[in-house]
């Protein structure tokens, strides 16, 4: 028994703080927000009564929710696609015997630290006005007038700036990676008179399919749940064309005091990522190569 | 086993004891030498440090009470940030609403009505924090929405002084218009494409110029119920004809969606555009990219919504208390309520207060016994307009999402993506299932 009781006491002075905070933080306000999809809370008053399924009817039943769902998907596409692509080429070049490595490597990583928010706002004034007066004084069509301006341009603004965040952080994994290869193996290939291409096809890219399995997986869920730089840098705008699933969600609880609805549309966004990252996960854990 | 979900106990005790640890926030101001203390979540963007100073002042001369300052975040309504302090049983005792969410926490705020000190507010804008009867509510100050005008550029333009009086039409906006335009001073005016401005600040009127509070509250409810067709109402056309008026004049015609609330800010402090649909609210701005507070150079007009000269609805400007000061009844001891009053009734009637309402913060005061002269020259005339009865008070109460909704329906309508019916029909859409 007594052995038992210093293992609790072991498992508490260890694990006990972050159970703590995961549990207040994401346990409890998880259980709270599905026990709130089946009031009719507005976020505010002291009173609420319970409203069954009605909830997940008006969050089934909104167009905007489902429109903003279907541009989030083409978003995540392309942040997913563009910056694991260019965070490889990057860590692909950084992992060469080239000079001012660190320093790059610092300089590529360094969006990443900007918050979020901070980095919206540096973009938003970079396509507003920065690029405008190159466009300007260039006489570039393209650049003449602010992409934030238009709904087709404003998401590829989104995009790029995402991608910009993400891209330094991808990179330090797919390095990581990199560096782990085995030489022996990467010497025989050249021995058998493997071209750079080919080597790069059949044995680095396989040997790497782990860190491409957590490098999707973390774009994929950063990019569902954008909601700083969407705010910072379109605020959804034009008029309402960039509002990604984050942004529709917080928009129906907070502004549109629909509190119910827009927990039962946070909760479907979870349900619907966790599925993809599952199947992501899984299917990508297949290819694995192990040596 | 028992000792196992012993553990288990205790770990879920730190857990309770960690949530409920956050709600109590109360300090022990009622022994006697200890002040009370309370916090304000008070003073909008632009006036922070002001507001941090006030309360300094306010603390020193008021020994009784320990003021904190709750800063709140920039770009975030009021009420959304109230939501997350109420949700997190961590409210101020004293905070800002947007005059228009009043109504909705009604039933969380201290009724104000019997103190002395709330007869000071224009009777307008002491209505627009009544609810039912009961002052919930005290106006910060008050601001307006109009043409912003350039005073010197118009008068380069017409070749003497204006008088902006004269205007009573949109006949008499379109020529001054076409005379900016045709002087070559400056783009005659800009249309920024923000959903806030167009949405709820210029639409607004569509509801208030339907007449008294009876015609407009008919109107509301006819358009929920779907019994109204905008095409042939008159002040929607009216309206829409401005808007008109406006895109064809504006500096930013070809690319209508190019403007950003900074851009269109700095195209009129540098002079390039006579008058810009705005509000005076947008002054600690153009003063900080250079126009002199000392100056008379600027004013504001009302939009004029038909050609009739005897229109009141062509001459009166929109103006509403900017943010209304309430205090929480739910959360806060009576202490702190006291605390609370003392401190807007020391905004309101000390000389110290006054001072930060007035020349520190810049605002119009929404008091008649406020006799200081505003700091601004957007500001002096309006408190002129205001003290000689030449403003209107808006529709309030509009739903939440009629902002974003209606913001969005009227920027893609100056992008051209939208015809004037279409507009009417989703307006009207809008209404039939607004909440």
């Amino acid at each position: 028994m007594s052995r038992h009781w210093r293992n609790a006491g072991g498992y508490l002075m260890f694990s006990g703080p972050s159970t703590f905070a995961f549990g207040s933080v994401t346990i409890v306000s998880f259980v709270a927000g599905v026990v709130l999809t089946f009031t009719n809370w507005d976020g505010l008053s002291t009173s609420l009564s319970f409203a069954g399924l009605d909830n997940y009817r008006a969050a089934a039943a909104d167009s905007a929710f489902w429109a903003s769902l279907a541009m989030t998907g083409r978003y995540v596409l392309f942040v997913v696609l563009l910056s694991n692509v260019l965070a490889f080429l990057l860590a692909l070049g950084l992992s060469g015997k080239i000079r001012g490595k660190g320093l790059l490597r610092a300089g590529y990583f360094t969006p990443n630290l900007i918050g979020g928010v901070v980095l919206g706002f540096i973009w938003y004034f970079i396509f507003t006005q920065g690029l405008v007066a190159v466009g300007e004084a260039l006489g570039l069509e393209a650049l003449s007038s602010s992409w934030l301006a238009s709904p087709s341009q404003a998401f590829w603004a989104l995009v790029i700036t995402s991608v910009w965040q993400l891209v330094g952080f991808l990179t330090i994994i797919y390095m990581a990676g990199l560096s782990t290869l085995p030489r022996d193996v990467l010497e025989a290939a050249d021995i058998d008179g493997a071209s750079g291409l080919t080597k790069l096809r059949l044995v680095t890219l396989p040997l790497v399919r782990p860190s491409i399995t957590i490098c999707v997986f973390l774009a994929m869920g950063r990019s569902f749940m954008t909601y700083d730089v969407n705010l910072t840098l379109t605020n959804g705008g034009p008029y309402g064309s960039t509002e990604m699933v984050a942004m529709h969600v917080y928009q129906k609880a907070f502004v549109y005091q629909e509190f119910g609805t827009g927990q039962a549309q946070a909760l479907l966004l979870f349900l619907i990522v966790a599925v993809i990252s599952a199947v992501q996960v899984s299917l990508s854990r297949r290819g694995e190569v192990d040596l | 086993m028992r000792r196992k979900s012993a553990a288990l106990v205790a770990v879920a005790a730190l857990l309770v004891g960690g949530c409920s640890a956050a709600g109590s926030s109360t300090g022990d101001g009622a022994n006697g030498a200890a002040p009370v203390e309370f916090s304000g979540f008070v003073g909008g963007p632009g006036i922070l440090t002001q507001t941090e100073d006030a309360i300094k002042v306010f603390n020193t001369e008021n020994p009784k009470y320990k003021m904190t300052f709750v800063q709140g975040q920039l770009n975030q309504p009021p009420l959304q940030q109230l939501t997350a302090m109420y949700a997190a049983g961590n409210v101020p005792t004293v905070f800002v609403l947007d005059t228009s969410s009043v109504h909705l926490v009604s039933d969380k705020l201290l009724d104000l009505s019997g103190e002395p000190w709330v007869d000071n507010a224009y009777p307008w804008a002491k209505a627009q924090g009544t609810i039912d009867g009961k002052v919930l509510g005290v106006p910060a100050s008050v601001t307006a929405i109009g043409f912003l005008y350039n005073k010197k550029l118009v008068e380069k333009a017409i070749g003497g002084p204006f008088d902006p009086a004269t205007v009573r039409t949109r006949t008499d906006l379109e020529r001054l218009f076409a005379t900016v335009k045709s002087s070559g001073v400056a783009a005659a005016t800009q249309v920024s494409p923000l959903n806030w401005s167009l949405g709820a600040q210029y639409m607004g009127k569509l509801y208030d110029a339907q007449g008294d509070d009876a015609a407009r509250a008919k109107f509301l409810a006819d358009l929920r119920a779907g019994k109204v067709d905008l095409m042939s109402n008159a002040v929607f056309n009216g309206l829409m004809d401005t808007l008109d008026l406006m895109r064809t004049y504006n500096l930013n015609a070809a690319k209508p969606l190019t403007g950003t609330i900074d851009t269109d800010s700095k195209a009129f402090a540098d002079g390039k555009v006579a008058f810009w649909f705005m509000g005076d609210f947008q002054w600690p701005v153009l003063q900080a990219l250079g126009l002199d507070p000392a100056s008379d150079d600027y004013g504001i007009l009302p939009v004029p919504v038909s050609n009739d000269p005897t229109d009141p609805w062509n001459q009166k400007l929109m103006a509403s208390s900017s943010f209304m000061l309430c205090i929480d009844k739910t959360v806060s001891t009576p202490e702190q309520q006291a605390a609370a009053k003392a401190y807007l009734n020391w905004y309101i009637t000390s000389p110290s207060g006054q001072d930060y309402m007035v020349t520190k913060a810049g605002q119009v005061p929404a008091y008649s016994n406020v006799k200081l002269p505003p700091s601004n020259p957007l500001g002096r005339a309006v408190a002129a307009d205001v003290s000689s009865g030449g403003t209107y008070s808006p529709v309030l109460d509009l739903p939440a999402d009629h902002l974003p909704v209606v913001g969005d329906i009227m920027v893609k309508y100056l992008d051209g993506k939208l015809d004037r019916a279409a507009v009417a029909k989703a307006i009207q859409a809008y209404w039939t299932s607004a909440k």
